[in-house]
């Protein structure tokens, strides 16, 4: 896997897939409108604009390393499939 | 004196951070105050930031009326450190306390408004003004070893298609803000910015929302040497308020609230009456120098049809 950069924290799960996912996936973040909210966290991604996986949760309440985990596991599924194909 | 080709570099008074929270938090760790003043008015990133990165250093608030008065402590004793804040550009002009501790001058709002500077640091952020994807400064020479970090939230600001991305950003620096340098794109942003251009343009389109909303009333009347950040409102109700910004967002246009009161702040014994009243009556409508009067007669336009569904 060629990456631009490692990932090393939760927080950087978001960046890290929008920097990272193949040209049809796309990562959308559904931020809160609400003052205060900025631990919580709504990750959405698409394939080719179709809902592939969703991310809902509180950084604070996550198991730590639950998110760099799956960032990696989703990279490296993708790129399984992708060989198969 | 010693003629040569590699001799040290110059040290100019200014010094870039990533963001105004950093520039913050390096002046605190220069200081190494052991009691800081804050007004119970202000952006939320001051106070977390205390929480967040100096929980050992105790907080006073002081308190701010209605009119932006700041009713400061008598005295800042040496070991303590006072900020106060320029409001939305206008030049604060409360008398400030004796001291013989430090003042910090918060700029953030006021960088492109003609004021002499009083504070014996002066700082701020550029993000606030400026179309930029990071930039704070302190307005003095330091050499700061900045401290380790990708600057993501930099990154997906300069990769922002629209608005979630910017507050996915801003989320990020909330939850992890370090203290490090400014990036390129930005330095070269503020670096050519025409600020007497943007202090005109600025002032035309608050000038222009002053003249032409009827309901509420402005907060600020600005000078001609001020450079306003926002136009801000007081309404009669926090009901008419929160009405107007619902029906504006369905029109495409995002007013926002300056401030909601941060819980460290309505936790604390100072008296925030006023601060609470202005976080339930007020709205800020965009100023910036990026519109022009075609888009402030939208503005108005838009409030003038909310008014006569609502009121």
């Amino acid at each position: 896997m060629n990456l631009k950069f490692a990932i090393s924290s939760d927080l950087d799960f978001y960046c890290f897939l929008k920097a990272h996912l193949p040209d049809e996936y796309t990562i959308v973040s559904e931020p809160q409108k609400s003052y205060y909210s900025e631990w919580d966290f709504c990750y959405k991604i698409f394939k080719n604009e179709v809902l592939f996986a969703e991310y809902n949760g509180n950084f604070k309440s996550l198991s730590q390393g639950s998110l760099m985990n799956e960032a990696m596991e989703i990279l490296k599924r993708i790129e399984s499939k992708n060989d198969h194909r | 004196m010693i003629i040569g080709s590699k001799l040290p570099p110059e040290h100019v008074d200014k010094t870039y951070f990533n963001s105004g929270r950093a520039a913050f938090s390096f002046l605190l760790n220069h200081i190494k105050p052991k009691k800081v003043y804050l007004p119970t008015f202000t952006c939320w990133s001051l106070v977390s930031t205390m929480e967040d990165r100096f929980p050992y250093i105790p907080v006073e608030y002081y308190s701010v009326g209605k009119d932006l008065g700041c009713q400061y402590p008598a005295f800042v004793d040496q070991d303590e450190l006072l900020v106060f804040i320029h409001y939305f550009g206008k030049e604060n002009t409360c008398e400030l306390p004796a001291s013989v501790g430090t003042i910090l001058e918060d700029i953030s709002h006021s960088y492109a408004s003609k004021i002499n500077h009083v504070g014996d640091y002066v700082f701020g952020s550029y993000r606030k003004l400026l179309k930029v994807g990071d930039g704070g400064f302190i307005n003095s020479y330091f050499n700061p070893v900045y401290e380790e970090s990708k600057k993501l939230d930099t990154w997906l600001r300069y990769e922002a298609k629209d608005w979630r991305d910017i507050r996915e950003a801003e989320n990020m620096l909330d939850r992890d803000s370090k203290i490090t340098d400014i990036s390129s794109q930005s330095l070269a942003i503020l670096l050519t910015a025409n600020y007497d251009l943007i202090r005109y343009k600025r002032q035309l389109n608050d000038k222009f929302l002053t003249e032409n909303i009827d309901v509420g009333k402005p907060l600020v009347a600005y000078s001609d040497t001020e450079c306003p950040l926002i136009h801000n409102r007081i309404f009669n109700t926090q009901e008419e308020r929160d009405s107007l910004r619902a029906y504006l967002a369905e029109k495409g246009i995002f007013t926002s609230i300056h401030w909601p009161t941060h819980k460290n702040v309505k936790e604390s014994k100072a008296d925030i009456t006023d601060t609470l009243w202005l976080d339930e009556h007020i709205i800020s409508f965009p100023v910036s120098h990026d519109y022009n009067l075609n888009d402030m007669e939208y503005v108005c336009a838009c409030v003038k049809k909310w008014a006569e569904q609502y009121l």
